[in-house]
């Protein structure tokens, strides 16, 4: 019954994959969403640009359920 | 009563339209073509002898009443003298009676006068062809929609668009994550380091556009883009002969609103992506300030094409300058549902049998 129940799921993502993008395809009116085509050339400058570590933490989880954690 | 401008062919007499192809000034009639200066300064000079004076009073008709003309003008067709009645903002069209392009003197003068305009380099053939090719190929679009349905108008409008252009000088601030995961005997491990990432710079924009037209919906202007603004003239009102133009209705100020909001998440985008080498990043803060903002008026080639079917108006928008079109269509949602259910059960079956079969064969 399982493999019954994953041959229509396949069947139905794949129909999904194949009906949705043709329905959108006939709405193409829509607002931008940015200005990203009226951007100047070479007109983006840093004035500061620094990624900073702040902590680091590891979770550990048992083969069987528990978790731990511990900060370093 | 105001002049309603027409540009008269210098060897023949006849309206001048301007030429998409040839980018000149065209005669319809003799085929004559002129430059848009030469036509506009020929123009001029006939209109400067013009002292003739023979008015009539009248009392007849009866008086508008208070309000009702606040929003139209009544203009004088130079050619057949008809009176054209239309909007305040309209700024070019065609006299209802003898069909010769008129451009409405004082429209566009003064304050009210454009920066620039992009002038139309594709004609109505092209606007048809694209049509056709639209929706040519579009396995859910009606049947009868496709026979049944031919376009009842196309008319080419200038659109008056704002243009901003400004320096955004952002201030942002991100918190991203990197996961490195491993296990031994007894566990499974996950690692996550966090981290602060600080960007602070500017990026400058131009000519971003802004529907100044009330009529226009505003997300049909956005779709066409985006308009080769390279492309752009200092604008002659010869350029309007032979389409439809409107001057703004809605003021740069009330346009601003629009230009910030793509302006800052352009910013916002285009900073982000710098933060790289995480697995996540978050936005945690931003901060988007302009500087130097300036903006012009310019008018923008659109082919409109209007169409009703099942009693539903279909408006369709072409790009003037490069042709591509938008506009949205019916489904027809049986045909959908059917492809759909067909999809599903189809390979829902075939991949059951299979699976059936596989089962037998190794005997599970």
């Amino acid at each position: 019954m399982v493999g019954i129940f994953v041959s229509f799921l396949i069947g139905l993502i794949l129909a999904c994959a194949i009906v949705l993008p043709k329905l959108s395809a006939l709405k193409t009116v829509h607002k931008q969403s940015g200005a990203s085509d009226y951007t100047v050339r070479d007109s983006m400058k840093f004035t500061e640009n620094r990624d900073t570590f702040l902590n680091k933490r590891v979770d550990r989880t048992p083969r069987n359920t528990q978790t731990t954690a511990q900060r370093k | 009563m105001a002049d309603a401008n027409e540009y008269k062919c210098p060897c023949c007499g006849a309206k001048l339209e301007f030429n998409s192809t040839a980018q000149r000034m065209k005669c319809p009639y003799c085929d004559s073509e002129f430059d848009v200066e030469t036509v506009q300064d020929y123009n001029e000079q006939l209109s400067e002898a013009t002292g003739d004076d023979m008015s009539w009073e009248s009392e007849a008709g009866s008086e508008w009443e208070e309000g009702e003309t606040n929003n139209i003008r009544v203009y004088s067709c130079k050619s057949c003298g008809g009176q054209i009645i239309a909007e305040e903002t309209t700024g070019a069209s065609f006299c209802p009676y003898c069909n010769n392009p008129v451009i409405m003197a004082g429209t566009f003068s003064g304050d009210l006068r454009p920066d620039l305009i992009i002038p139309f380099k594709l004609n109505k053939d092209a606007a048809k062809s694209a049509y056709e090719r639209y929706v040519s190929g579009k396995s859910l679009l009606p049947k009868v929609f496709k026979d049944q349905n031919h376009i009842e108008e196309i008319k080419g409008l200038y659109v008056p668009v704002w243009l901003f252009g400004a320096q955004a000088d952002a201030n942002m601030c991100f918190r991203a994550e990197s996961k490195r995961t491993w296990m031994d005997a007894n566990y499974h491990y996950v690692e996550t380091s966090y981290y602060q990432a600080v960007r602070k710079g500017k990026i400058a924009f131009e000519h971003v556009p802004v529907d100044g037209s009330q009529k226009m919906p505003d997300d049909l202007m956005e779709s066409i883009e985006p308009f080769d603004f390279t492309q752009a003239v200092p604008f002659k009102t010869a350029y309007l002969s032979g389409y439809l133009a409107d001057k703004y209705d809605v003021s740069a100020d009330d346009s601003i609103k629009r230009a910030n909001e793509r302006i800052k998440k352009s910013t916002e985008a285009a900073f982000a992506a710098t933060v790289r080498g995480y697995d996540t990043v978050r936005c945690e803060s931003s901060a988007v300030k302009l500087n130097g903002g300036k903006a012009q008026y310019a008018l923008y080639p659109v082919w409109i094409l209007n169409t009703d079917w099942n009693g539903t108006k279909y408006t369709f928008a072409m790009n003037g300058q490069t042709g591509k079109l938008v506009g949205n269509l019916p489904a027809d949602k049986a045909k959908a549902a059917g492809m759909f259910l067909g999809i599903t059960g189809g390979v829902g079956f075939v991949l059951s049998i299979l699976w059936i079969l596989l089962h037998i064969i190794t005997g599970g």
